[in-house]
């Protein structure tokens, strides 16, 4: 199979059907990391296909010394992050640690209504939107991505250390907030 | 060690990112403390449970539905310097926060920074050149082969979620 690089060497000379055979490759991974980060279905296939664009248009500059997935998933936070700051246009990106999708709550209160009316992934995406954005970003890469903390310390232009960081607080808030689920023989644990 | 310390590595322990020393403290500890080791088991169960997340298929049109808009993008969008000024929208409350923000880089920097951050003045060419070029320059040959040890550079089918943390 031939890697990334040598296909985006490809798409650079011209070759569009190169092109293609990435977005078959990474094209559900972006769509989804989009839907996660902005937690809006209907325009996450819009934000991937911009995605794609910015990528395919820039492909005339691309050198292969930088790993491919790490450019596109800086590019995918770049277009999640500009879409979610034009939501929110009147928070700065440092205090918009909350209320980043749909969902208007900040505080993800677990009573016993919602334990037995709600589903596990709705509540997972309520705990995730109060985390804050990078350590959302951190755990949404890393966990769902599968990149590693250096690819991950590129995307989010921060050191290695950082996104451990970012991970563990995030993953402390998480268990935290989902405690009552996450007990073993506890009576909502699994 | 005390609990509040151990609670700090438990994440990294759970990930197999320690050194044997700690693991072994982590260990020790774990064993005697039911209070740490219960929190292990809620913050791995967590990390379990993260993947109840959905996903989503894509259009089945994906493909077509890009070259479309690839091919119109082309007719109207010549690259370059002039792209991001067919954006602009009299906006005087912008021009003017501009305007303060031109202004004050000028006083504070005295020179113009070709690392202008802000995203939003920025075209998309642009942002995506800047980002090629952090890039090059963030990773040397010594973090190059530190990824190595990820698998190579395709990660292919890595994506969705093999090569990393899980
Ligand atoms: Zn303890």
């Amino acid at each position: 199979m031939e890697s990334d690089i040598e296909l985006m060497l490809r798409t650079k000379a011209g070759d569009d059907s190169a092109f293609s055979e990435l977005m078959n490759r990474h094209y559900k991974g972006v769509l989804n990391y989009i839907y996660r980060f902005t937690n809006l279905k209907e325009n996450s296939e819009d934000l991937a296909q911009e995605v794609f664009l910015r990528v395919y248009r820039s492909a005339s500059k691309y050198r292969p010394e930088a790993k491919f997935t790490t450019w596109l998933y800086k590019i995918a936070t770049n277009v999640s992050l500009t879409h979610v700051k034009k939501k929110n246009s009147n928070i700065s990106l440092d205090e918009m640690t909350e209320n980043t999708g749909e969902y208007e709550d900040s505080e993800v209160e677990i009573s016993d209504d919602i334990i037995y009316r709600k589903e596990m992934k709705d509540l997972i995406i309520k705990a995730m939107e109060t985390l804050p954005e990078r350590e959302k970003l951190a755990i949404m890469l890393c966990k769902y991505e599968g990149l590693s903390y250096e690819e991950t310390a590129d995307v989010l232009e921060c050191t290695v250390g950082a996104v451990k960081a970012y991970v563990h607080r995030g993953r402390m808030k998480l268990v935290n907030k989902l405690k009552p689920y996450l007990t073993e023989g506890g009576e909502y644990g699994l | 060690m005390d609990c509040k310390n151990i609670k700090e590595l438990l994440t990294q322990y759970s990930l197999g990112d320690l050194g044997s020393d700690e693991k072994t403290s982590i260990e020790s500890h774990i064993g005697t403390c039911s209070d740490c080791s219960s929190y292990l088991s809620e913050s791995e169960n967590l990390w379990n449970l993260l993947e109840a997340r959905d996903e989503i298929e894509p259009d089945p049109e994906f493909l077509s539905n890009f070259w479309d808009k690839a091919a119109v993008d082309e007719v109207k969008l010549k690259p370059g310097f002039l792209s991001w000024v067919r954006d602009i929208k009299p906006n005087w409350t912008l021009a003017g926060a501009m305007a303060s923000i031109f202004f004050v880089s000028v006083i504070t920097f005295g020179v113009f920074s070709p690392d202008m951050t802000n995203n939003l003045f920025m075209s998309d060419e642009q942002q995506d050149e800047l980002i090629l070029i952090e890039l090059d320059n963030a990773i040397s040959t010594e973090t190059a082969d530190v990824l190595a040890i990820y698998g190579a550079w395709d990660g292919g089918t890595d994506v969705n979620g093999n090569g990393g943390i899980n």
